[in-house]
């Protein structure tokens, strides 16, 4: 990567680093805080450590990077503008540097980089959470009970393959978060709620009038690959959990349930459906530029 | 652009630049040489911020621009490496600290100095840790001149850069332009509407007038082009006959100022003197039915 662009990579970090970070670590940590004065109710007998310690991991980890995410995303049209908006645009554009370096920087920053981060801040959070939960639970001895080793190679194994997974899913995305930036910075406060009741229109009319799902059956395709690529392509997962062997050999097949499974949404690039809407998300990148260009 | 003489840092021949239907720069011509001080001047609208966004590759016109022997508009980026620009309405970021520019320009800007840019900070009163937005106008244009002034080029454009600014804030900045930068190889184009402040610094003039360029000339050239002449209320009418391009009052005295030697039978009518760049450009840009009104 050339200086320039890891250059305004850090721009972003400069710019929202504050935010992130309080995003991804205040949760967690009021409800460590929290704990030693809350209770966890359980529905029947105390799990087994081991899978108290898991529970507390994955939730913390997916919890983390979850709330980050969301709020990343819904800051996405605002970045359309922004360098508009606090009228540094001039100031960037008398600096070196092409329209789709600076776009570019911002949305792999904002959909790709710090949603990975959130995910390792998650998961650091989420041993913690999980020493926390299994003391809380069944008491300070338990924690000998947890093979850490184990269920560090698993979560470390899980970790990989969640960062593939946000990866891919920012792929099955982009068409999506691309046209409301495109719709923001042509349109500006308008874009977002423009192109959403545009799609709701379109998509009822030709449903109801035509009987025609074509919109609905897009929407759904994109939103199920991006699940897919994400986590548990083939719900594998789902298969070893219900097999009912036990938390020990559960954590056990993680690590070549991960390896699978990141194949297995690798494969599943090979969609029409992905490649027409990278189609979108490169026109929709295309808008951003020729607003850029026209923003002085 | 290849019959161009990169000899001179800029160049433009027939350049014009229309939105849409309106002309903001019509059809010129000029060439700026190294070594210069230029001011660019001309009321609001007049072109000065077209043209200067069109020699930094922002906007395209029509005709030929060269700036640095490159193309702006097709090679803008390896453009903006060679160049210091301050834009009209440059806003520095609020968010970042002084430190994180310099991290930042160090890294956009292949021939920008961070030392160069300490070095030049130390004149003004803007510490490395503080933060743009709690520095006051006159401070941030002081900063943005650093950062600039760090960058090693040949060419800045600086476009209304003490707009909005006191005097002491205008003053110090032109100091620090003058002192630091201008090397007598460097060429700095300066556009304003504080004529009276920039007079001193400039070693050409550059006026326009609805987008065109009506005069280009060197401060040397303009003493010796350029004449003025002081009189007494009875000579008014026979000065006016001459048809100056100006009549004004100075200092309560009427006087007229002439493109040339004034007629031989008016010079002994008045006191000839210098007219300053105020009253040129008044002359020259003033609208015509505007100034007869005046007279």
């Amino acid at each position: 990567m050339s200086t320039r662009f890891m250059t305004l990579l850090q721009r972003e970090w400069m710019q929202h680093h504050k935010g992130w970070l309080l995003v991804m670590l205040i949760p967690p940590l009021l409800v460590l805080i929290g704990m030693p004065f809350g209770s966890i109710q359980l529905d029947h007998s105390a799990p087994p450590a081991m899978a108290i310690a898991l529970l507390a991991l994955a939730g913390t980890t997916l919890g983390v990077f979850g709330i980050s995410w969301m709020i990343n995303m819904f800051q996405m049209p605002g970045l359309a503008r922004r360098d508009q908006q606090d009228r540094t645009i001039e100031f960037w554009l008398s600096l070196p540097g092409t329209h789709t370096e600076s776009i570019g920087a911002t949305l792999l920053m904002h959909a790709v980089l710090i949603p990975m981060l959130a995910l390792a801040v998650g998961a650091g959070l989420g041993l913690l959470m999980a020493a926390a939960a299994v003391t809380k639970v069944a008491g300070l001895a338990a924690l000998t009970e947890v093979s850490w080793l184990a269920l560090l190679a698993a979560g470390v194994a899980g970790l990989l393959r969640l960062a593939l997974g946000v990866v891919l899913m920012s792929l099955w995305f982009a068409p999506l978060v691309l046209a409301v930036m495109a719709a923001s910075a042509w349109l500006k406060r308008w874009g977002a709620p423009v192109l959403i009741a545009a799609t709701i229109i379109v998509g009822n009319v030709l449903d109801k009038v035509y009987d025609n799902r074509i919109v609905w059956n897009l929407l759904k395709a994109q939103s199920e690959g991006a699940g897919r690529a994400f986590f548990d392509a083939k719900h594998q997962l789902q298969q070893i959990e219900e097999k009912g062997e036990g938390v020990t050999q559960f954590i056990s097949q993680i690590s070549s349930w991960a390896l699978q499974d990141g194949l297995t949404a690798i494969a599943n690039l090979a969609s029409p459906h992905l490649i027409g809407g990278l189609v979108v998300a490169a026109a929709c990148f295309g808008l951003l530029i020729l607003h850029r260009r026209n923003a002085h | 652009m290849n019959n161009m003489d990169h000899s001179n840092l800029v160049e433009a021949s027939g350049f014009s630049l229309r939105y849409g239907r309106k002309t903001a720069v019509d059809d010129i011509s000029f060439k700026i040489p190294k070594g210069r001080v230029v001011g660019l001047l001309g009321h609001n609208g007049a072109g000065k911020t077209s043209l200067m966004k069109a020699m930094v590759g922002l906007i395209g016109g029509s005709g030929q621009l060269s700036v640095l022997g490159l193309d702006p508009r097709a090679q803008r980026n390896e453009l903006l490496t060679s160049l210091s620009y301050i834009p009209d309405v440059a806003v520095l970021p609020r968010w970042a600290k002084v430190e994180e520019l310099l991290t930042l320009m160090s890294g956009l800007q292949p021939r920008f100095s961070a030392e160069r840019a300490r070095t030049l900070l130390k004149r003004t009163s803007v510490a490395s840790g503080d933060k743009v937005k709690n520095l006051s106008k006159g401070m941030v244009t002081q900063l943005h001149l650093a950062l600039i002034a760090a960058i090693d080029t040949r060419l800045m454009i600086l476009d209304e850069p003490t707009l909005g600014l006191d005097v002491m804030s205008r003053k110090s900045f032109y100091e620090m332009l003058i002192d630091e930068w201008c090397d007598g190889e460097r060429t700095v184009i300066i556009s304003t509407h504080q004529v009276e402040e920039i007079e001193t610094l400039l070693s050409d003039v550059m006026m326009l007038d609805e987008g065109k360029l009506v005069l280009n000339i060197s401060l040397e050239e303009m003493d010796s082009r350029f004449v003025a002449l002081s009189h007494d209320a009875a000579a008014a009418d026979a000065v006016a006959s001459a048809h100056p391009l100006l009549r004004y009052r100075l200092q309560g005295k009427p006087a007229a100022l002439f493109d040339g030697e004034p007629p031989v039978h008016l010079q002994a009518l008045g006191q000839r003197f210098r007219p300053s760049l105020v009253d040129l450009f008044m002359a020259l840009t003033r609208k015509p039915e505007m100034q007869s009104r005046q007279a």
